[in-house]
């Protein structure tokens, strides 16, 4: 027979469980450009910013948690697209804050290289190879995936901004670092997320 | 702004108040980046003098910027043809495509190659041999179709997987007038047709974004 608990012994886990939930589910406040992400419009209307950095606790988790995430959507082509196209957009928001203070304030070049932002871009880049090699077998109708890449677009031109503006400071290996990564990604074409929309209005897309 | 009043040509014993096609500028979608000046010329022909928006550095999809239909009680064959080359525009190629209901495009199914002469693509049906086709930023003749392989003039650029390709639109590359006009596409009684514009902006630091006129026609060819 199971002992009685009371039910006050449960308040602190569930707390707990809640507070990881919402902090996990709350992405990164836009760092640069004009276009941030849905989620990030949801709670800035409240004015909430959070951040889970690579330097938080909270951001293996969140990995963990996207994992999970696109490991139950493994039998939709469709929607695996639209996470791994979002969380793309967060790698690339994570990245620039990353970059950016350090762009500013770093004299010595040794102290850029940090093993968090290469996880990062290693990340950001796994993903973007997975939603190229998912793009052919997609279906027409998928505007919010157009959306996202719409942002993304534009969150990669505002990337690569910075990099031009903090060139000397960031140093030759990482420049060679984020542009490879930049380039090894652009396989992901415009055209070929178009062809999934469901074509209303006007498409705006960045040409290469 | 209503679609144009078709010449009601008044001929003893015929009642020809009745247009045999409309077209509809999509005033919705494009109010403040298109302006329509649609002038109907006789029965079959209307002449659209437009102004369209040009974005630096992005493709923009003027997605079914005017809607055709079929007014008439018997079939009718249509296209669009461009009246006037452009001089000096902001753009570095424009293309219209004219196609019905649907999607209006077929996809590379494999990578080609320059050279390369056969397309294997997913919506054979939009292409008719003896036409051309736009791929990227090249115009292919199709030579002939077969199953979902169309055969055509050998490609001058490498091209993706995925890579769009349109059925003879009308095409201006570099200010220079690749394709004069559309495919030609004949409508049942009712029937819509739809006319899609592809504006790649020239990469400007001076601009954002430039209109630019346009000249063109919709023309019955057959009825």
């Amino acid at each position: 027979m199971l002992p009685k608990l009371p039910i006050l012994n449960f308040i602190p886990v569930a707390l707990f469980f809640a507070l990881s939930f919402f902090t996990l589910s709350v992405p990164p406040a836009a760092a640069f450009g004009t276009s941030a992400s849905g989620e990030s419009d949801f709670w800035s209307r409240w004015g909430i910013e959070l951040s889970v950095l690579p330097q938080s606790p909270f951001f293996s988790i969140r990995h963990y948690w996207e994992n999970i995430r696109l490991f139950l959507t493994a039998n939709n082509t469709e929607e695996r697209a639209v996470l791994l196209l979002s969380f793309g957009n967060r790698r690339l928001e994570e990245i620039c804050a990353q970059i950016s203070p350090i762009g500013e304030e770093a004299n010595n070049r040794e102290a850029l290289i940090t093993p968090e932002l290469l996880a990062t871009l290693k990340r950001y880049h796994n993903q973007m190879t997975q939603l190229s090699q998912l793009l052919p077998s997609l279906e027409a109708g998928g505007s919010e995936l157009g959306q996202l890449w719409k942002m993304h677009d534009d969150k990669k031109a505002e990337f690569q901004n910075i990099v031009e503006t903090y060139g000397a400071k960031l140093g030759f290996v990482w420049r060679k670092e984020i542009l490879e990564t930049l380039n090894e990604t652009t396989t992901v074409s415009s055209e070929q997320i178009l062809g999934s929309r469901d074509h209303t209005g006007l498409e705006l897309y960045r040409l290469k | 702004m209503q679609p144009p009043v078709m010449w009601q040509g008044d001929v003893a014993g015929w009642n020809t108040s009745q247009p045999i096609f409309t077209v509809e500028p999509n005033q919705t979608d494009f109010t403040d980046l298109v302006s329509f000046n649609l002038q109907a010329v006789d029965r079959k022909t209307l002449h659209e003098k437009a102004t369209l928006t040009s974005f630096s550095g992005y493709l923009a999809v003027y997605n079914n910027l005017y809607i055709i239909t079929n007014a008439g009680g018997e079939p009718l064959t249509l296209r669009t043809r461009l009246l006037k080359a452009p001089t000096a525009q902001p753009f570095t190629q424009i293309s219209a495509v004219l196609a019905k209901q649907g999607t209006y495009y077929g996809t590379l199914s494999n990578d080609t190659q320059i050279g390369d002469t056969l397309l294997e693509i997913d919506n054979p049906s939009l292409f008719v041999s003896g036409s051309s086709a736009l791929i990227g930023k090249e115009m292919v003749g199709v030579l002939a179709k077969s199953g979902s392989v169309l055969v055509t003039t050998p490609m001058r650029e490498p091209h993706p997987i995925g890579q769009r390709v349109y059925s003879q639109p009308v095409c201006i590359t570099n200010e220079k007038v690749v394709s004069w006009q559309t495919q030609s596409l004949e409508l049942k009684p009712g029937e819509k047709a739809y006319l899609t514009f592809l504006v790649r902006g020239e990469e400007s630091a001076s601009y954002t974004s430039q209109t630019f006129p346009l000249e063109f026609a919709f023309e019955v060819i057959s009825y």
